[in-house]
C-alpha cells in the first residue's frame, strides 16, 4: 500500500531531518556561547558539526533515493491499470500519478544531494563581509530550509493527484507561500523586495484563479473534474454556458502560467532569478515546473473534448512566450537572467506542444519536458561549482583556467540550445516536426508558428553563443567591468555530474538510430 | 559488390574512426606531439588500407564479406544505414587524407597544448565528417552536417591569429545554422510526406508512384535544400562568410575549410535534392548554370583585386566551386562524374595553397602580396610547390584540374554549343590571377634592408612531405590514373541516374 503515496516518503523523510536538525540546534546554540570568548574555536566547531550534520543528510537521502528505486520498480510490477479515489474523489492515484510523483521525488534527492549540503550563500558579499549575519543565515538554512523545501514537495505531490479544483487551489497556495519564504530566505534588501513583489503579484493571480473556480462552479454546481466532464460530455451543455466555462479556464490557466512564470506573466520571474542563490532557482524552476506540466497534461486528458473547438490560448502564449524571450534576451548579461529567458524559450514550446491536444502532443511534451528538466538540473549544478559565475563577464577566458569545466558547460549550452549532435535537438525537432504535421493536417495558423518557430530558434543561439564566446574567447570590448581575479580550478566535489553530461550526449549520440527509428514509425502510423 | 557487402564496409569503417576518437580522448591528453602523430599516422593508414582494399573489390568480385560478424556491428552502431559507394569513396578518402596532414602539419608549428586542443577539434571534424559521407539517411546527414559547425567554431576563434577571429566566426556559425534550419524544416516536409528519411526508398517510393510530389510542393523542397545547400557552397550572394573565415581561421582550420566542408553543400545536393525534386531540376537548369557563371566571372575578378593570399585562394576557390556545381545540374553521367573530380582535385590543391600560405605567414610574418618578394631566393623549394600547385589551380593540362575542367566543358558542350564556347573564354580569368600572384612572390630580387630576410629557413622535412603528397597525388591523377578513376566513377551507382 505505502508504493502508491511516495508522499509517505517525504513526510517520513522530513520527520528525520526535523529530528536530526533538532540535535544540531542544541549542538550550535551551545558553541554559540563559545563564540564570544574564541573566535576561531567557533568556527572550526562549527565546520566539524556542520560536516557530522551533511553526513547524515547525505545517507538519509541516499537511503531514500534507494527507497525510490525499489518503489519505481514495485510499480511496473504490481500495480498496472491501477486506479483509486481518496477523500469522496478529490484524490486520485493511478500510474500517471506515481511515475510524475516519483519523478517529483527524484528530483527533490538530486536536489538535496547538490545543493543544500553546499552553501551557496557566500556569493552574496553581504554575508561574507558582517559575519554574525552569515552564520545566523547558515544557522537559520540547516535547521529549516529542507523542511521548507520537502513542504513544497508534498503540496506538489497533493496538487498531482488532486482530482479537484478545491484541492489544486490548496496545494498551490500552500506552494506559492513557501516559494515566498524561501526567495526571502537569504535576507538581503533586494530578495525581500523581489519577494514582496512576488507576493502581491501571487495574491493577485490566486484571486484569478478563485474567479476562475467561481465561473465554473456557477455554471455547474461542482469543482469535480470528472463531474464537469460528465456534463460536458453526457448533459450536452448549451453553447452558452460553454462559453462561461471556457472563460473560467483561461482564468485559472492565467493564474498557472504566472506560476510557471510564462510570458506575459514573467514579470517576478526575472527579479527572483538575479537575486536568490541557485537554491531558490532549483525550487522555482524544475520542482515546480514539474507539478504544473502535470496539471496541464492531466487538463489535455480530462478536458480534451473542451479544448478540441480552440486550443489557440496555449499556443499563443507559447508563441508570445518565443518571440519575448529570443528578442528581450538579446541584452542580457547576468547567468542567471540568461537561464530565465532560455527557460522562457523552453516553456514557450513545451506550451505549444500541450496546443497539439493528442497523444503525440503528450509524448512529445513529455520527452521535451525530461530533457528540459535535465539540462536545467545539469546548467545549475555546473554553476554550482563556480560560485562567482553570475555576471558572465567575470568568467572570461575562463578556457584557460579550467578547460574541462568550460568544455562540459559549452556543450550544456549548445544542449539547451537545441543544436544536432546533443541531447536537447531531438524533443525541439519532434515538436517542429509536429507543427508542421499540423500545419498541413489541421489550421494553416501552424504555418506561421512554423515560421515563428524557424525565427526564434536561428536568434535564440546568441544567448547562449554570448556565454560560449564569453568563456572562450574573453569578454565584449566595450564594456569595461571586467574581474580576473579567477578563482583557482578547483577540485569538484563530484566529477559524477561532468560525467553524467557527458555520457547522456554521447549516448544519445549512439543511439540516435534507435530513437529515430521509434519516433518515425510512431509519427507515420499515427498519421 | 553487392549492396551487404558495402554496409559492412562502411560499419568496419566506422568502427574504426570510433575507436580512433575514444582512444585519443582516453590516453593522448597528455602525450608527445610526435606520439600523438605517430598514433594518427596508424589510423591512417588502417583506413587508407580499408579503402584501396574497396577499391580492388569493386573490380575484381572476389567473396563476400563472411568473416565479418553481423551483430556486433550492430550492436555498435545501431539502428543507422550506411554505405559505401564510388562517391563516397573519394570523399572519404580525401577527408582521411587532409584530416591526416592537418596534424601532422601542427606537429611542427603549434604549442603543445593549442596542438593537443587543434587535433582534437580536427580528429572531431573527421569522425562527423564520416558520417555525413556514409549515411542514405537525411537525418542522419543533418545532424553530422551541423555537429561539424561547433569543433570549426572553436577551431576559428581560438585559434585564428588576428583579431577579427571572433567576428568570423560568428559569420561562419550563423550563416551556417541559418542555413541548415531552412534544411531542417525540409526535412520536416520530407518526414511528414513519406515517413522516411532513407533517399535509396523515397527515389523508389517517388518512382513507383506510391507517394506524389505536386509541383508546388517539390519547388518549396527544392527552394529551401537549395538556399540551405548554396550557404555551405557557397553561391554567389551568400557566400560573404567564405573569405573571412579563411583570413582569420589557422592553417589547418583554413585547409578542413576548403578541403572539406565546402564539398558538404555540393555532396548534399548530389545526394538529395536531384533525386527527390527532378522535375523542378529541369525547368530551373538554365537559371542556375547561368548564376554559377556569374558568381565565377565575379569571383575571378574580386580575387584580382585582393592583396591576401589566403583571401585570393578563398576566392578561388569559390570559382571552382561554382564550376564543378554546374556537372551537377546537367543530369547527366558525365556531368556528375566531372563534379566529382573536381571536388577531389580541389581538395588537394586548396589544401595545398593553404599549407603554403600558412607556412609563409609563419616564416615572413605577413601574408600581404604588397610586401611579398622574391621567394624563389631563399626559399626556392616552396617556390617550385607553389608554381606547380598554382599550375593546377589554374587547371593547367596534365593536373587534375584539367581533367575535371575538360569534362565538366564537354558535358556542358552536349546541351548548351555556344555557352561552352563562352565558358572557356571566362576560364581565363583564373589564369590571370593565378599568374599574378606567383610572378609577384616567387621573383624578383631581395635587396637593401631586407637582406637579413635571406636567412629564413626553407620548407622542413615534414612540410615537404606533406605538398609532395598533395602535388604527386593531384599529377598522377591528372595523368596516370585519370582513366582509371573517371572509369570507376562512371560505375558506381548514382541514385538519380
Amino acid at each position: 500500500m505505502i508504493f502508491l503515496y511516495p508522499e509517505l516518503l517525504l513526510v517520513i523523510f522530513g520527520f528525520f531531518v526535523y529530528l536530526v536538525c533538532k540535535n544540531r540546534l542544541i549542538q550550535v546554540n551551545s558553541k554559540y556561547t563559545n563564540f564570544t570568548i574564541n573566535n576561531f574555536n567557533f568556527v572550526s566547531d562549527k565546520l566539524k558539526v556542520s560536516e557530522k550534520f551533511r553526513n547524515s543528510i547525505k545517507l538519509l537521502t541516499l537511503f531514500s533515493l534507494a527507497t525510490l528505486v525499489m518503489l519505481s520498480t514495485a510499480i511496473d510490477i504490481k500495480v498496472s491499470n491501477y486506479n483509486y479515489y481518496l477523500w469522496d474523489n478529490v484524490f486520485l492515484v493511478s500510474n500517471f500519478e506515481i511515475l510524475l510523483k516519483i519523478a517529483l521525488l527524484l528530483f527533490f534527492f538530486i536536489y538535496i544531494l547538490f545543493f543544500c549540503l553546499n552553501d551557496d550563500f557566500p556569493q552574496y558579499k553581504n554575508y561574507i563581509l558582517s559575519q554574525t549575519k552569515y552564520k545566523k543565515s547558515s544557522f537559520l538554512f540547516t535547521s529549516e530550509f529542507l523542511l521548507l523545501v520537502s513542504l513544497f514537495c508534498v503540496a506538489g505531490c497533493f496538487f498531482i493527484s488532486a482530482e479537484n479544483f478545491f484541492l489544486v487551489f490548496l496545494s498551490k497556495e500552500c506552494q506559492t507561500l513557501i516559494l515566498c519564504f524561501l526567495i526571502i530566505y537569504c535576507n538581503t534588501k533586494y530578495s525581500s523586495k523581489s519577494a514582496l513583489y512576488f507576493f502581491f503579484q501571487a495574491a493577485f493571480y490566486s484571486f484569478m484563479f478563485l474567479l476562475g473556480m467561481a465561473i465554473i462552479y456557477f455554471e455547474i454546481g461542482t469543482l469535480d473534474f470528472n463531474y464537469i466532464l460528465d456534463y460536458i460530455l453526457l448533459f450536452k451543455a448549451s453553447d452558452l454556458s460553454i462559453f462561461w466555462l471556457k472563460v473560467g479556464f483561461i482564468f485559472i490557466l492565467c493564474s498557472f502560467g504566472f506560476k510557471l512564470g510564462v510570458p506575459p506573466f514573467n514579470f517576478w520571474v526575472l527579479n527572483v532569478f538575479s537575486v536568490t542563490p541557485r537554491m531558490v532557482i532549483y525550487v522555482v524552476s524544475i520542482l515546480s515546473k514539474i507539478v504544473v506540466f502535470t496539471f496541464f497534461l492531466k487538463l489535455n486528458f480530462v478536458f480534451y473534448c473542451l479544448f478540441e473547438f480552440d486550443l489557440n490560448f496555449f499556443a499563443l502564449i507559447g508563441i508570445f512566450s518565443l518571440i519575448y524571450s529570443s528578442v528581450a534576451g538579446l541584452i542580457e548579461y547576468n547567468l542567471f537572467r540568461i537561464y530565465a529567458y532560455s527557460s522562457f524559450n523552453h516553456l514557450g514550446l513545451l506550451l505549444l506542444g500541450l496546443s497539439f491536444n493528442n497523444l503525440i502532443g503528450v509524448f512529445a511534451v513529455l520527452f521535451y519536458l525530461v530533457v528540459y528538466l535535465l539540462n536545467s538540473l545539469f546548467f545549475l549544478v555546473l554553476s554550482l561549482y563556480k560560485k562567482n559565475f553570475i555576471n558572465i563577464h567575470s568568467f572570461s577566458y575562463h578556457f584557460h583556467v579550467d578547460p574541462w569545466f568550460s568544455v562540459v558547460f559549452c556543450i550544456i549550452l549548445f544542449s539547451m540550445s537545441g543544436i544536432p549532435p546533443f541531447l536537447g535537438f531531438f524533443p525541439k525537432m519532434l515538436i517542429g516536426a509536429m507543427l508542421y504535421n499540423y500545419s498541413l493536417i489541421i489550421s494553416p495558423n501552424y504555418y506561421v508558428y512554423l515560421f515563428i518557430f524557424i525565427i526564434t530558434a536561428s536568434l535564440v543561439i546568441f544567448l547562449y553563443l554570448r556565454i560560449v564566446r564569453v568563456i572562450f574567447f574573453g569578454g565584449y570590448k566595450h564594456l569595461k567591468f571586467y574581474n580576473y581575479s579567477f578563482p583557482s580550478s578547483s577540485g569538484y566535489d563530484n566529477m559524477l555530474v561532468l560525467y553524467a553530461v557527458l555520457l547522456l550526449n554521447i549516448i544519445i549520440l549512439i543511439s540516435v538510430g534507435w530513437v529515430f527509428g521509434f519516433l518515425f514509425e510512431y509519427l507515420y502510423y499515427v498519421y | 559488390m553487392n549492396a551487404v557487402a558495402m554496409m559492412y564496409f562502411a560499419k568496419v569503417f566506422l568502427f574504426v574512426c570510433v575507436v580512433k576518437l575514444l582512444c585519443f580522448v582516453l590516453f593522448f591528453s597528455n602525450s608527445k606531439r610526435v606520439l600523438i602523430e605517430r598514433f594518427c599516422t596508424y589510423f591512417f593508414t588502417a583506413k587508407i588500407c580499408l579503402l584501396v582494399l574497396y577499391f580492388v573489390h569493386n573490380f575484381q568480385i572476389i567473396s563476400s564479406l563472411v568473416w565479418i560478424s553481423t551483430t556486433f556491428f550492430d550492436f555498435v552502431l545501431p539502428g543507422y544505414e550506411f554505405q559505401f559507394d564510388g562517391v563516397s569513396l573519394v570523399f572519404v578518402g580525401l577527408n582521411a587524407l587532409i584530416c591526416y596532414l592537418c596534424i601532422v602539419y601542427n606537429v611542427c608549428n603549434l604549442k603543445i597544448k593549442n596542438f593537443y586542443f587543434s587535433s582534437l577539434c580536427i580528429i572531431l571534424i573527421e569522425f562527423f565528417m564520416y558520417f555525413v559521407f556514409l549515411t542514405r539517411e537525411i537525418v542522419i546527414f543533418y545532424i553530422f552536417f551541423e555537429a561539424i559547425l561547433i569543433p570549426m567554431f572553436f577551431m576559428i576563434g581560438l585559434l585564428g591569429s588576428r583579431n577579427r577571429k571572433i567576428h568570423a566566426s560568428y559569420l561562419f556559425f550563423v550563416y551556417t545554422f541559418v542555413g541548415s534550419l531552412l534544411l531542417l524544416t525540409a526535412l520536416f516536409f520530407i518526414i511528414y510526406k513519406f515517413g522516411t528519411t532513407n533517399i535509396d526508398v523515397i527515389y523508389v517510393l517517388l518512382n513507383s508512384g506510391e507517394v506524389m510530389l505536386s509541383f508546388r510542393e517539390e519547388l518549396f523542397i527544392w527552394v529551401l535544400l537549395f538556399v540551405g545547400f548554396a550557404v555551405k557552397i557557397p553561391m554567389f550572394p551568400v557566400h560573404i562568410w567564405l573569405p573571412e573565415a579563411h583570413v582569420e581561421a589557422p592553417t589547418a582550420g583554413s585547409v578542413i575549410l576548403a578541403g572539406l566542408l565546402l564539398k558538404l553543400g555540393g555532396y548534399g545536393i548530389l545526394r538529395f535534392l536531384i533525386p527527390i525534386c527532378s522535375e523542378v531540376n529541369l525547368l530551373l537548369k538554365d537559371y542556375i548554370i547561368l548564376f554559377c557563371l556569374l558568381a565565377v566571372v565575379y569571383s575571378s575578378i574580386a580575387a584580382l583585386r585582393q592583396i591576401d593570399i589566403k583571401k585570393i585562394i578563398a576566392y578561388s576557390s569559390v570559382v571552382h566551386m561554382n564550376f564543378g556545381f554546374i556537372g551537377i545540374f546537367l543530369n547527366n553521367i558525365d556531368g556528375a562524374v566531372s563534379f566529382v573530380i573536381i571536388m577531389l582535385s580541389h581538395g588537394l590543391v586548396s589544401a595545398g595553397l593553404f599549407f603554403i600560405a600558412g607556412t609563409i605567414y609563419e616564416r615572413l610574418g605577413t601574408r600581404n602580396m604588397l610586401y611579398l618578394k622574391g621567394l624563389c631566393q631563399f626559399m626556392p623549394l616552396l617556390s617550385s610547390f607553389f608554381f606547380l600547385l598554382t599550375l593546377s589551380n589554374m587547371s593547367f593540362p596534365g593536373t587534375l584540374s584539367f581533367a575535371a575542367e575538360f569534362l565538366v566543358i564537354i558535358s556542358i558542350f552536349s546541351e548548351f554549343k555556344l555557352l561552352s564556347s563562352v565558358i572557356i573564354v571566362l576560364l581565363s580569368g583564373s589564369v590571370l590571377y593565378n599568374i599574378w600572384v606567383v610572378t609577384k612572390a616567387i621573383f624578383g630580387t631581395v635587396d637593401g634592408e631586407r637582406v637579413s630576410i635571406l636567412k629564413i629557413s626553407d620548407l622542413s622535412f615534414r612540410e615537404i612531405k606533406i605538398l609532395f603528397i598533395l602535388t604527386a597525388l593531384s599529377l598522377v591523377f591528372g595523368t596516370v590514373l585519370c582513366n582509371p578513376l573517371v572509369e570507376f566513377l562512371t560505375l558506381t551507382p548514382f541514385v538519380h541516374l
